[in-house]
């Protein structure tokens, strides 16, 4: 599903290169669910912002799904992120002028989705999530385990082949963050839904079954979690 | 999706209430004062617009130099009146040819109905038989045909009728008209009744009278009578030839005038005096008068104004919308990374904006509602806006304004919106929305330089206005009130009865007025130009002279009747020292007269100072 090949990044500040990213190459197939790890300031959301398109190598391929996405324009590339890849933010970056049902209806507004489908999908995922009841309320009016649970609902409810979440359990307690990590193997092993996380947690990592541990830009170690 | 960015929209300015207010009050102001002049610019546009014949009616200019203020030829509206026969004779293309009596004056006649009192009316205007051939109006009662073809009729308009009798239904009615003091007056028949047109009309009148006097040019070939000439085409001219063919016809007209009244042509045009005829589209009348300039020369201050603060209250907007921007960086990054296009959001922040022009625009037209009439009453123009007769064009345009409005001010915010990075804002980064900050303080500035120009503009006018409400003139002008008229001692006498009325007097000149009758005086052989006026007994105490030396006139000297002048001091300081009771002499020959000085004032009028003031009784 993704092949990186040499991908390299570096910020040019006063003729000095500073690398965040140096050769980075692996691969990952559809329906794994990979954690990167590694310690702060080791490029791992600029890896994660790269798979994510949001971001451009400096230097490297990059496929996703069969395409070259160096080679596609602007355009093109915000199509194949919008149809395939859900984002799942730290901060949860929900919009706060907008209810719950309305920032889990967001995504499908820009994918030209019917009205009739958008509510029953969006229907549908509050049900599975079990927010109902906070369908009409505003970011601000839920906890933080609550608001991340509608970032994973919005970045589902478009139905991606995979969900990049930078640190999705950063800003929770342990107990809220375990209910978000059974939620990703759950989606990933009932719905074969490619799930790639950055977490500093290896508690969090253990939920996945590959860990890629990222030092200085570079990819230090590529382990098979162990089935339990 | 335009439903929930409508959403998002209304919550944000909810939220941010006194950005809001400020944002959309600004723009209301600006669009305010716009419209305003958006309604006086369509009012003088469709001067003479109310019926497509008159697309072939042309007023006649007649080239002469009586009546000018510079006692120089120029283009007229008003002409001999013969000029009229001649071109019913001697111009094929013109159907009919109308003559209408110059607004003399103030244009105010005194009406009388039955056994009302008489009131004042302005624009009783008289004319010949073919004015309604000439001018398409609609009749609501009466045959314009023949309405006018007898002496003492009168055509009215339905809005004068009404106000008059309270009914358009007079037709067989009499109205007396009396022109001037001491005018038995006359008695008219009401013969028709016309509609209001739906625009202004340059040959503007309450009431057409037919009194049969514009029937008849004057015998003596030597006198001529004055008035305003109309013509209808049978179909719109090309005036260039036309303008040619009029002047052969004038020239040989003022030929055979001149031939008879045994004056050469080529004496009398000399020296830059050239004779001249010209047919003037009446639809271009309003806008090119004959002697001023036309409506839209006297407004272009105005104009400037009030795009200049539109333009303010634009730039405010941007500057602000821009500010605010920053709150709305991490929906646009948000909504980036769920696939928004850019395309998208600007459409989004345009509708934003739209949406805070349309609410401008409300405001602006209840705005404009309470403002107009207090607009109107000093621009001297019926404007109206939800009565307004054109109010589709005038909605169109208001579409327009609003469109315009909405891309100069939401285009540049949105724009700037659009173009944050995801990943930096979504970092809490948000360094780009500080891009705009060149452009925004640039606005500033433009911003500032137009309002400190607006400042300094209102001090200057300020000053100017404070100085003549205060200048010292000399007089106690509060007291005093001014009447246009011939003086006659029997009409003297009746105000004077009036209770509170203490003095009664005639001037030849309007104190604190321009309009001077220069003299050159003899005193002790020596030559002066001085400016005179000529003033009965009680105007020097009237007007609250004060006294330097000498005295002013007064009933207890018996010489004071004839041949005694009071000089100002302007005057007397020109003239020497110890002047009063010295003789001065005026005038040349047989109509040479003494004056004796009996007295020095203070300056009294408003004129240039250089200039003194003589008076005699
Ligand atoms: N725009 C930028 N210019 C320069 N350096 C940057 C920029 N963005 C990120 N970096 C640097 O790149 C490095 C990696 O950042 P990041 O990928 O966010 O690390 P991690 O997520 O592993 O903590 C950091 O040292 C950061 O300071
Ligand atoms: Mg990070």
């Amino acid at each position: 599903m993704i092949e990186l090949k040499n991908i390299e990044k570096y910020y040019a500040n006063k003729g000095v290169k500073s690398y965040i990213l140096r050769h980075v190459t692996t691969s990952i197939k559809a329906g794994e669910f990979v954690s990167i790890m590694g310690p702060s300031g080791a490029g791992k959301s600029t890896l994660l912002n790269i798979l994510g398109m949001l971001e451009e190598p400096t230097y490297g391929e990059y496929h996703f799904m069969g395409e070259d996405v160096t080679a596609l324009n602007e355009r093109k590339r915000i199509e194949l992120y919008r149809n395939h890849i859900g984002f799942v933010f730290q901060a949860y970056h929900l919009i706060d002028e907008m209810t719950v049902a309305e920032n889990i209806e967001a995504p499908l507004l820009y994918k030209k989705i019917s009205s009739g489908e958008r509510k029953s999908r969006i229907a549908d995922i509050l049900d599975r999530f079990n927010i109902v009841a906070k369908k009409d309320l505003f970011p601000n009016q839920l906890s933080g385990g609550q608001q991340q649970l509608v970032g994973i609902a919005r970045a589902l409810v478009a139905q991606p082949s995979i969900i990049l979440a930078d640190e999705p359990t950063g800003n929770l307690q342990s107990a809220q963050a375990e209910q978000i990590m059974d939620l990703f193997k759950k989606l990933n092993e009932e719905e074969k839904i490619t799930i790639l996380q950055v977490t500093h947690s290896e508690k969090n990592a253990q939920y996945g079954n590959r860990i890629l541990n990222i030092e200085d830009g570079v990819i230090k170690e590529d382990l098979a979690v162990a089935v339990r | 999706m335009f439903k929930i960015n409508f959403k998002i929209a209304l919550r944000n300015l909810l939220k941010n209430k006194v950005y809001a207010a400020i944002n959309i009050g600004g723009l209301a102001l600006g669009l305010t004062a716009f419209v305003l002049l958006l309604l006086f610019i369509n009012h003088e546009k469709n001067y003479d617009q109310w019926d497509t014949q008159l697309e072939k009616v042309y007023q006649i200019r007649e080239m002469h130099d009586f009546f000018t203020p510079d006692n120089k030829p120029h283009w007229q509206d008003i002409g001999d009146s013969r000029i009229a026969n001649l071109l019913t004779e001697k111009v094929p293309q013109f159907k009919h040819v109308t003559k209408i009596s110059n607004n003399w004056g103030n244009g105010y006649s005194s009406i009388k109905v039955a056994q009302n009192e008489p009131v004042l009316q302005k624009g009783f205007r008289d004319a010949d038989s073919s004015f309604f051939k000439v001018f398409p109006y609609q009749f609501i009662y009466g045959d314009e045909k023949t309405a006018i073809n007898k002496p003492h009729t009168v055509v009215l308009k339905q809005s004068i009728a009404k106000q008059l009798y309270g009914t358009d239904k007079v037709l067989g009615k009499t109205l007396k008209l009396v022109m001037w003091r001491n005018d038995p007056g006359e008695e008219y028949t009401v013969t028709g009744v016309v509609a209001d047109p739906a625009t202004a009309q340059s040959v503007a009148f309450n009431a057409i009278t037919h009194s049969g006097n514009r029937e008849k040019d004057p015998e003596n070939p030597g006198s001529s009578n004055y008035c305003q000439i109309y013509a209808l085409a049978n179909q719109a001219l090309d005036t260039a030839s036309l303008n040619q063919n009029l002047l052969k016809v004038y020239i040989d007209f003022k030929k055979a005038s001149f031939a008879q009244r045994k004056i050469n042509f080529a004496d009398y045009y000399k020296e830059g005096k050239k004779p001249g005829l010209m047919a003037f589209p009446m639809q271009q009348v309003h806008s090119n008068p004959a002697l001023s300039s036309g409506w839209f020369d006297k407004i272009k201050p105005i104009v400037a104004l009030s795009i200049f603060l539109l333009l303010v209250s634009v730039i405010n907007f941007v500057n602000l919308a821009t500010a605010q921007s920053v709150q709305r960086a991490k929906e646009v990054g948000v909504k980036k990374v769920l696939g928004a296009y850019k395309k998208q959001l600007v459409m989004q922040f345009l509708v934003e904006s739209a949406i805070q022009s349309l609410l401008a625009l409300f405001i602006c037209v209840a705005l404009v509602e309470v403002l107009l009439p207090a607009f109107s009453n000093h621009f001297e123009v019926e404007l109206s806006f939800w009565r307004s007769k054109q109010l589709f064009s005038l909605v169109v345009q208001l579409l327009g304004l609003f469109v315009l409005i909405t891309l100069l001010a939401g285009f540049y915010p949105a724009w700037v919106l659009s173009k944050y990075n995801p990943v930096k804002v979504l970092k809490g980064n948000y360094e780009s929305g500080f891009k705009g900050m060149a452009l925004r303080n640039g606005l500033v500035v433009l911003q500032f330089i137009i309002a400190v120009t607006f400042i300094i503009g209102i001090g200057v006018m300020q000053m100017q206005t404070s100085y003549i409400a205060h200048k010292d003139l000399g007089f106690d002008k509060s007291k005093l009130i001014n009447i246009a008229t011939n003086y006659d001692d029997n009409f003297a006498e009746r105000i004077k009865k009036i209770a509170g009325v203490q003095y009664v007097a005639t001037t030849t000149q309007v104190m604190g007025n321009a309009f001077n009758v220069p003299q050159k005086i003899t005193y002790k052989d020596q030559q002066f130009d001085i400016n005179t006026v000529t003033v009965s007994m009680d105007a020097l105490p009237a007007l609250g002279a004060q006294v330097v030396s000498g005295r002013i006139f007064s009933r207890e000297y018996k010489q004071d009747t004839v041949n005694t002048a009071v000089l100002n001091e302007t005057a007397a300081k020109l003239l020497g020292k110890n002047i009063v009771g010295q003789m001065y002499k005026s005038g040349e020959g047989e109509h040479q007269n003494a004056f004796q000085i009996v007295g020095v004032i203070k300056d009294l009028s408003l004129i240039h100072i250089s200039e003194p003031t003589r008076q005699y009784s």
